[in-house]
């Protein structure tokens, strides 16, 4: 209908020539049409309110539901609307979600879309946007109705049951052999009073129904601070394995955390990924922490970490790290490959009386060898090949 | 199948829905969109309404034909050729439709063709006669057996070439509107299917260009409509003064150019949904909602109003837009001269009072003048005889207005979606200044009405809640339970001692507060003490008060407000 405006034109000049009162009345008649098509239009589509309703964090494997809520507050009708929401691919296929509807006046409409949650990773949902036009193609209108908005999804965690750290530190969780480590906290009897013993430590009550001091006993315990290395320097991995590499690192670091957790131990993680929340070049570094708050921050970062080229090599990283691990903490160093400047590392943090595991997931030199090497220099290793590796602690 | 196959949930249609409150989006899961109107509809536009609008359309440019076909020749066969031009208008839609299913080779089509033309002749020679009647039939058939040449005489031939133009145009349109939707070859087939070589090697990918479809479409609803306005117009003015530009006015309204335009804009608007439908379809978007039905509605509905909204404006004037701009010249000199006079003069008479007050004597009268009488400016003379009158001004002004802001709209459009020309006007210091005028005033519009509205709001709220506070209520004693009324007494009394001065204060019981108030009235201690103890029943007590227990009180109350009155009365003649 562009020529409308030229059918008025001549509809005036026709009208001027023949003096016929009716020509004016179809000149007003398809002005209004013109006219009232581009008012109404744009006044419609601005009256619609969306809004995009989601639980926007998931585990791999889970399906979100994605509401989308069109509402026009206007009193003009809309008799055509285009729904167009920008999805990720790795979320949904084809990457969008769209849809046709028409809307009367204060009449709302709730579409909807499923997100399949394949692969860890921050995305973002939308632009989501939103077209209209009138009924005679005279104009048409295209708004951004919904900003973006995050989607996380965490990566997968694997269960474990039996990974063993060393740490010594007292006061701590796990029950140990080394009875030097008595924890005043875990108490799992009384026996008669000893010389020597503290005071602080008779058992009042029972001495009194005994008639004899009795004194508590404790059991044995170790707290286990540790602190995730990962490396997500992408010159580090081999460039067939890199992304599988990296993300069986970040899997193995959220399992390793996540059990940490469950055993009430206190957990970090240093990473020189990417977070794009951060920004480029610096570390994600998260200091000790317990309880499941913690945890899901840990699983926060590690969805949103990405491998790069452009981020501090890590040496590097391990040496800035031991700032943030107290002493008799543990460093459990997830990387690719273990070479002679991360041996010299691993060595300085020892010696510095931290303990260290070392997890290899794209060794590109013989392993044995490497475990032999860390052996001597007192160094748990260990590898992880593929996601059932880690079946080995469950 | 839409991309959306996944999703298990629904479309709700929440408010405002005239139908069930919850619609389910099927149109995700299947492959017919929930938008599509039923089948029966869809057969009744395509073989029923379309068809019928589009002859009626052709009928109406027929009937403006045939009225200057009158001007010309009294003779012309009105009637018959609106009916045949009615008839072949729909054969040609009836025949292209036909033609396109039965998929004829090109030697059957020109039989079909030649077949449907020569029965169209037919038609339209023995149509002429439903206006020249059977009479003048039985002549010519008469005279065509002796001279076969007057079957072939002016009308025939002229109403023949017309109604081939409208068979054609007809069958013309009707393809065009069917061309658009959606054709299966269009649909993505797998790269299996032997379709997708045929589609990928077909020009534009077997895409049917549906925009061009409807420009085709809205250039035959133009340019049918800018003859039926020129014949129209045509028929209505005398030729000879319209050359010379001495013709009249024409009023009046004309039907067939009305039905023309509202059916031609009924199905463009058809057009553009199906164009738009065509496209969502193979974009594979699932609709929701009764689109299809609510689009007709709309459009209808629109153009109802469009309609109803010219029809208050005024379409004619009767003062010329010279003598409508003199006139508003003269009004507004008028109006500085007189605001100018009314200032002069409180200058005088202000600079003469001063003049009174320092000379001490009245300020000399000269002979006085009779000051010239200002006389308002008359209206112009209308045009054609209208005389003197005001409603004809207003009317003119109205329309003239109107028409110029109309066309400078259109024009303002017209020259910057062309020629990007826009930017270029906009550029223009005049116009920027304008522009930034018109931003200015707006704004200001803006904050002066939002300030006027928060007034408005709170001195509304603020009367409103005067109103409240001081609200009487009107109450009967009588409609009162007994135990309400003593209740009532009470209060009354609290109310008038308190006017005089000793009301009960907060924390006092009615107990207390009864041996103060005895104090004060020591001629009514008994009525105090009654009143009192018959409160604290009425108020704290679980049995019944009786109509004696509230009548025995109301005589305690009314003694009690004479022995108030006579000490307010005391107390007055004390200050006094």
């Amino acid at each position: 209908m562009r020529n409308l405006l030229a059918f008025i034109l001549g509809l005036f000049l026709v009208a001027i020539l023949f003096r016929v009162d009716f020509f004016f009345y179809l000149l007003y008649f398809f002005f209004g049409i013109y006219f009232l098509s581009h008012f109404w239009l744009r006044r419609a589509v601005e009256n619609v309110l969306c809004e995009r309703d989601y639980q926007d964090r998931a585990f791999p494997g889970e399906k979100v539901a994605v509401t989308l809520r069109v509402q026009n507050r206007g009193l003009l009708p809309i008799p055509w609307l285009r729904v167009h929401d920008s999805v990720p691919i790795q979320l949904k296929a084809p990457s969008f979600f769209r849809s046709v509807t028409s809307l009367l006046p204060h009449e709302s409409l709730t579409l909807g879309y499923e997100l399949d949650c394949r692969r860890r990773g921050y995305y973002h949902l939308g632009p989501l946007i939103i077209s209209s036009g009138d009924l005679f193609g005279i104009r048409s209108y295209e708004r951004r109705a919904c900003v973006s908005s995050p989607m996380l999804v965490y990566p997968r965690v694997v269960p474990l049951t039996s990974l063993t750290l060393p740490a010594h530190s007292p006061f701590g969780e796990v029950p140990t052999r080394q009875r030097i480590f008595e924890d005043p906290a875990r108490m799992v009897g009384v026996r008669e009073y000893q010389s020597g013993d503290s005071l602080r430590h008779i058992h009042w009550k029972t001495s009194a129904t005994t008639g004899t001091l009795q004194v508590k006993r404790f059991e044995p315990a170790i707290s286990i601070e540790s602190q995730l290395l990962l490396n997500l320097n992408r010159d580090d991995y081999s460039a067939s394995r890199v992304a599988t590499a990296t993300e069986l690192a970040i899997v193995t670091a959220a399992s390793i955390a996540h059990y940490l957790v469950e055993k009430r131990q206190t957990v970090g993680l240093i990473c020189n990924g990417v977070d794009p929340l951060i920004g480029l070049g610096e570390p994600v570094v998260l200091p000790a922490r317990r309880g499941r708050e913690h945890l899901m921050t840990i699983l926060d970062a590690l969805a949103r970490v990405q491998s790069s080229r452009e981020v501090m090599a890590f040496p590097d990283l391990l040496r800035q790290s031991r700032l943030h691990i107290t002493w008799g903490g543990t460093g459990v160093i997830i990387s690719a490959d273990a070479d002679d400047a991360l041996f010299d590392g691993m060595v300085m943090m020892k010696r510095a009386g931290f303990h260290v595991m070392l997890i290899l997931v794209d060794p590109r030199t013989s392993y044995p060898v490497t475990r032999e090497r860390a052996k001597e220099v007192g160094i748990q290793t260990h590898l992880i090949w593929q996601e059932s590796d880690l079946d080995v602690w469950r | 199948m839409s991309g959306d196959d996944g999703w298990p949930g629904e479309a709700r249609l929440e408010a405002g829905e005239p139908g069930p409150s919850t619609a389910r989006a099927d149109s995700c899961d299947s492959t017919a969109p929930q938008g599509e109107v039923p089948a029966w509809a869809h057969t009744a536009v395509e073989e029923g309404i379309r068809p019928l609008a589009i002859a009626a359309m052709f009928t109406c440019i027929g009937v403006s034909i045939s009225g200057l076909a009158l001007q010309v020749s009294p003779t012309w066969p009105s009637l018959a050729f609106a009916v045949i031009t009615f008839l072949v208008s729909l054969e040609g839609i009836h025949s292209r439709r036909r033609l396109s299913r039965l998929r004829l080779a090109s030697e059957d089509k020109l039989r079909f063709h030649f077949v449907e033309i020569v029965v169209l002749f037919l038609l339209v020679r023995f149509g002429v006669y439903i206006s020249y009647g059977a009479g003048r039939l039985v002549t010519d058939l008469s005279a065509w057996t002796t001279n076969i040449g007057s079957f072939f005489d002016a009308t025939f031939l002229i109403v023949s070439l017309f109604a081939l133009v409208f068979w054609a145009l007809s069958g013309a349109l009707s393809q065009t509107i069917q061309e658009m939707e959606t054709s299966p070859i269009e649909r993505t087939p797998s790269t299996t299917d032997p379709g997708s070589y045929l589609r990928d090697t077909m020009p534009g990918r077997g895409r049917t260009d549906r925009q061009g479809l409807l420009n085709r479409i809205v250039g035959i609803f133009f340019w049918g409509g800018v003859i039926l306005l020129i014949l129209s117009g045509l028929a209505r003015v005398n030729l000879r003064e319209m050359v010379t530009m001495a013709h009249g006015r024409a009023s009046g309204t004309i039907v067939n150019a009305l039905i023309y335009f509202v059916l031609g804009f009924l199905i463009v608007s058809e057009a553009q949904y199906t164009v738009l439908k065509a496209n969502w379809e193979l974009q594979e978007i699932p609709l929701l909602g009764r689109l299809g039905r609510r689009w007709l509605y709309l459009a209808v509905g629109f153009l109802v109003i469009v309609g109803v909204v010219a029809a208050l404006l005024p379409t004619g004037y009767s003062v010329g837009i010279l003598d409508v701009l003199l006139a508003i010249v003269r009004w507004v000199i008028w109006a500085v001269v007189q605001l100018t006079f009314f200032v002069l003069f409180l200058i005088s008479w202000l600079l003469g009072s001063l003049m009174q007050l320092l000379m001490g004597q009245p300020a000399s009268v000269g002979p006085t003048e009779s000051a010239p009488r200002m006389v308002a400016p008359p209206a112009p003379v209308a045009v054609e005889g209208e005389g003197w009158a005001w409603w004809p001004l207003v009317r003119s002004l109205v329309f003239w207005l109107l028409l110029t802001g109309v066309m400078g709209y259109s024009l303002f459009h017209f020259i910057g979606d062309r020629w990007g020309a826009v930017r270029w006007l906009s550029a223009m210091p005049l116009l920027a200044w304008l522009r930034r005028l018109w931003g200015g005033l707006r704004r200001g519009a803006g904050r002066v009405a939002t300030r006027v509205r928060a007034e408005v709001a709170q001195r509304l709220a603020a009367r409103r809640a005067r109103a409240g506070a001081g609200t009487w209520h009107y109450f009967s004693l009588r409609g009162m339970t007994p135990r309400d009324r003593v209740r009532y007494y009470y209060l009354s009394v609290l109310h008038r001692s308190a006017r005089e001065g000793f009301g009960r204060p907060p924390a006092t019981t009615p107990l207390e507060y009864d041996a103060m108030l005895a104090e004060r009235l020591p001629e009514a201690t008994e009525e105090v003490h009654r009143l009192s103890q018959a409160f604290v029943e009425a108020r704290y007590s679980e049995h019944s008060i009786t109509h004696s227990d509230a009548e025995a009180a109301k005589g305690g109350w009314q003694r009690l407000r004479r022995a108030l009155a006579r000490l307010r009365r005391r107390d007055r003649t004390a200050t006094s």
